[in-house]
């Protein structure tokens, strides 16, 4: 069984992994090692590359901070309506990052809201503060659903409680108990959001390109614009190579700290957790946090698709709701059929991989690697691997998202599969349990949360991507970045705005009753 | 079980050895077998031409239904994507199993050099070729089908209004001019390749919109907005895109700066590697004929053909011949000046 699993793996890996890369560094080597080193010395690369680590690094760090406090804020004291909170703390998922730049500028930036009605513009929001506070805001729901699932099917809370009655202060019971605990799923959260961070492309185009801020993403993409030379797409080829340099290392680095003081899980469960103090304050700090960095920016959004054209005032008598239905003109609902249908298929998929990969456990870091490439050159990578016999269909769509995103699949379940006592397992098999009825009764409800959080991540996920689907796309697989490209191109922001609001509501419809649900937390 | 990466990283590199040598295609394959052309029958078309193009959704539809409307049994398959996207793909294809495109229109006459120096195109004379202006021929090998004229977008409050391309480096309009990178966008190089010809301006000219804290953003829609917002004055943007936000309601006027607008051409090419190419080639005939350029008038786009005036200001244009030779050299330059 386990042998069969491990072959699956293989497969899959040689299939989505090292084949799409195999065929990027038969393009990367076609200049030889001299354009190589010659890219690799140019001053604009290590600019790009420079950049690209501080504002990764920074956001990172920021990110996983700061989504940790508020895990562990929500999950562990009384916050009033908690459910709505961690909705709130999760929303910036469901905004897609190049709305979540846009909505930022317009929000912040000069002649923003604040500007106009205060007088008010945030510094820096042009160049790498602004690229580091939007990277941040779009990361801390990955450290805070990393960390709420992990706290959620971790060892009951009774570590904690012994530590405060043998006489620990707050501050060391976290430091000396829960940190320990958490220390593996922060170090999955922080890879994953290092590489979001690193392959990110809207947010530093928007917020960059005005001031002269380039980043590894930024550069590749100027590459493949000017591609129609043989030369540029290797350069542009070859600078995606680096970046999946950049995040080996960084996966090396932080493997150290992703290893587990070994703890020991079998005490008896105990009832809840006990509430803390200052929930209030605690909800007050969390509602301000989300008004600022997410409600603001998104009310922006759904006032620009009112809008009938920039510069026009968004109040009432001016609203229209021309945006929108131009919005669904042309091909866009078969286009949202298309993307339902490659959301649906990839989450399965990815469920599907990223639980054998946690059972295999052998070859994980490997897929880091495609995770860790811009979508366009994942689009690149898959096209060459397949397109000889699968351009323009939607399942080469599905495999170049299989290639890039099964880490964001895998990850947060192996994280809750870490914190799985072995004993339960081993005493179901031991009563008698055949594997399956293990698997069903024993390890499944226990991941569930992770497993819903993952699904949740890979869906969105695939619903917004924009870079991927509209290089591979045919005839019959436009997607819903197909017809929002179309218009953002034509021009049409505010339909654009119109249709990237009609689709964060489509998400937030169909994540919203699955994070409110009892169960989904325990 | 921490041995896991280094054992994986050694296994993949044994994988993408293997993997290389068997899969990478090799420069002998790449090139595109030349396509019949010994059929010169007239009308009607059939069979199905795959058309790569950069041209906005309703234009190209309006396009093919009019093509359609004369060959019924004719099928067009479009991939609409900006430019970066097509030659990502293209550049792809070309390395596993030949490039599917029949036709591209749209992208820039230096875009299409880059195809011509690949050997991605097929030579090729439009039969209404006598309409087709000297400036916006290619290679033999692709066309012009449209003007897309580089103008100013102004701020309907703006203190000082500029009337020639050198007002952009007027005091008056100090942090207050934005343009298209010409890193991102056609329209930000033909400005650029312009300026660089252009006696009078040359590169020195780049020093002084740099020195007058002009500011690049990626797209000519993005100035548009930005300008639309008040975000800054005066912009350098694409007068389809401006034209259609003021008739929206922005509060922006579009300029045609002396000594003229700077016409990018949105060129046309059948490829090297058709299965289909006289229906490419129909295709290709057909946008350049007069129904063609008509229907691009009625999309409210500038057609190449001197049937159309464009008003009463001239274009001028750089020798893109020249600048396709020295692009990446221009390039370098200007992020020198520009980029920190």
């Amino acid at each position: 069984m386990k042998r069969l699993a491990t072959a699956l793996i293989v497969t899959a890996v040689t299939l989505l992994v090292v084949l799409p890369l195999a065929h990027l560094v038969a393009v990367g080597s076609e200049g030889g090692w001299h354009a190589v080193s010659d890219l690799l010395t140019r001053p604009r690369t290590n600019r790009a590359l420079t950049h690209t680590l501080e504002v990764s690094l920074a956001a990172t760090a920021l990110s996983v901070v700061i989504g940790t406090a508020a895990a562990l804020a929500t999950e562990t004291s009384a916050v009033p309506a908690r459910r709505a909170v961690r909705l709130s703390l999760l929303l910036p998922l469901v905004v897609p990052q190049f709305v979540g730049a846009f909505g930022w500028q317009q929000a912040y930036g000069e002649r923003g809201i604040t500007d106009q009605l205060l007088g008010i513009t945030m510094p820096g929001l042009l160049g790498p503060t602004g690229i580091i506070g939007v990277l941040t805001v779009s990361n801390i729901p990955l450290a805070y659903l990393v960390t709420a699932s992990a706290l959620a099917t971790r060892a009951d809370p009774q570590l904690e409680r012994a530590a405060r009655s043998a006489g620990a202060n707050a501050w060391t019971t976290f430091r000396t108990i829960t940190l320990p605990l958490l220390r593996r799923p922060l170090a999955a959260a922080a890879a994953l959001a290092f590489v979001r961070c690193a392959d990110a492309f809207a947010i530093p185009a928007v917020l960059g390109t005005p001031v002269g801020f380039s980043t590894l993403t930024t550069v590749i993409y100027q590459d493949l614009t000017l591609s129609s030379t043989a030369q540029r797409f290797t350069e542009a080829v070859l600078l995606a190579l680096l970046l999946v340099v950049v995040v080996t290392l960084a996966a090396l680095v932080s493997a150290p700290l992703a290893r587990t003081a070994h703890l020991d899980w079998t005490l008896a469960p105990g009832p809840g957790r006990t509430p803390q103090r200052g929930g209030r304050i605690i909800a007050t700090v969390l509602w301000t946090y989300f008004a600022l960095t997410v409600g603001t920016p998104l009310l922006v959004l759904v006032l620009t698709s009112l809008t009938p054209a920039v510069g026009v005032t968004p109040v009432p008598a001016n609203w229209s709701t021309g945006n929108f239905t131009l919005a669904l003109t042309g091909p866009t609902a078969r286009a949202l059929g298309n993307s339902l249908l490659l959301a649906t298929a990839a989450t399965i998929g990815l469920l599907l991989l990223g639980g054998l990969l946690t059972w295999v456990d052998r070859l994980r870091s490997i897929t880091l690697l495609t995770f860790a490439l811009p979508g366009s050159v994942v689009a690149v990578a898959v096209l060459l691997a397949y397109g000889r016999w699968l351009g323009g269909t939607l399942l080469i769509i599905l495999i170049a998202y299989l290639t890039k995103l099964w880490p964001l699949a895998h990850r947060p379940i192996r994280s809750a599969a870490d914190r799985l006592a072995p004993e339960s397992t081993h005493a179901a098999r031991i009563s008698g349990a055949g594997p399956l009825t293990t698997l069903t009764t024993i390890v499944l409800p226990t991941l569930r949360p992770a497993v819903i959080a993952a699904g949740a991540l890979v869906f969105l996920t695939v619903l917004h991507e924009v870079t991927i689907s509209t290089l591979l796309y045919g005839p019959r697989s436009q997607t819903l970045a197909v017809a929002l490209l179309n218009l953002q191109q034509l021009g049409q922001i505010g339909a654009a705005a119109a249709l990237s609001v009609m689709l964060t509501a489509l998400t937030l419809a169909i994540a919203t009753p699955l994070l409110l649900r009892r169960g989904t937390w325990p | 079980m921490r041995c896991t990466f280094v054992l994986a990283a050694a296994t993949s590199l044994l994988l993408l050895t293997t993997a290389c040598s068997s899969h990478d295609p090799g420069p002998s394959t790449r090139t595109a077998a030349p396509a019949a052309t010994n059929s010169t029958s007239p009308a009607p078309l059939t069979g199905n031409i795959s058309l790569y193009t950069s041209i906005e959704q309703s234009t190209v539809d309006a396009m093919v239904q009019a093509l359609k409307n004369k060959h019924q049994g004719l099928d067009v398959q479009v991939f609409r994507a900006p430019t970066g996207q097509i030659n990502a793909r293209l550049a792809g294809e070309q390395r596993s199993g030949g490039v599917a495109a029949d036709v591209i229109w749209g992208p820039d006459p230096l875009t299409f050099y880059g195809y011509d120096d690949q050997k991605l195109l097929q030579a090729w004379t439009p039969a209404h070729i006598d309409k087709v202006p000297v400036e916006a021929r290619g290679d033999d090998t692709f066309w012009g089908t449209a003007v897309l004229p580089v103008i100013l977008v102004v701020n309907k409050n703006t203190p000082f209004t500029p009337t020639k391309w050198t007002d952009l480096a007027d005091p008056r309009l100090r942090g207050q001019v934005e343009f298209p990178s010409p890193t991102f966008a056609a329209s930000g190089l033909g400005m650029l390749g312009y300026f660089f010809q252009q006696a009078g301006y040359t590169m020195d000219f780049v020093h002084k919109l740099k020195d007058n804290a002009a500011v690049q953003v990626d797209s000519p829609d993005t100035v548009v907005a930005d300008v639309a917002a008040g975000r800054k004055q005066v912009g350098v943007a694409l007068d389809f895109s401006a034209r259609q936000a003021a008739a929206k309601g922005s509060p922006i006027d579009v300029i045609a700066p002396d000594p003229g607008p700077i016409a990018v051409y949105g060129d046309i090419g059948v490829t090297a590697n058709s299965k289909n190419a006289v229906s490419a080639k129909a295709f290709a005939d057909f946008v350049l004929s007069d129904d063609g350029q008509q229907v691009l008038a009625g999309q409210k786009r500038q057609p190449v053909s001197a049937d159309f005036p464009s008003g009463d200001k001239k274009f001028v244009t750089p020798d893109w011949a020249a600048l396709a030779k020295r692009k990446q050299e221009l390039l370098d330059d200007y992020q020198t000046i520009f980029i920190s």
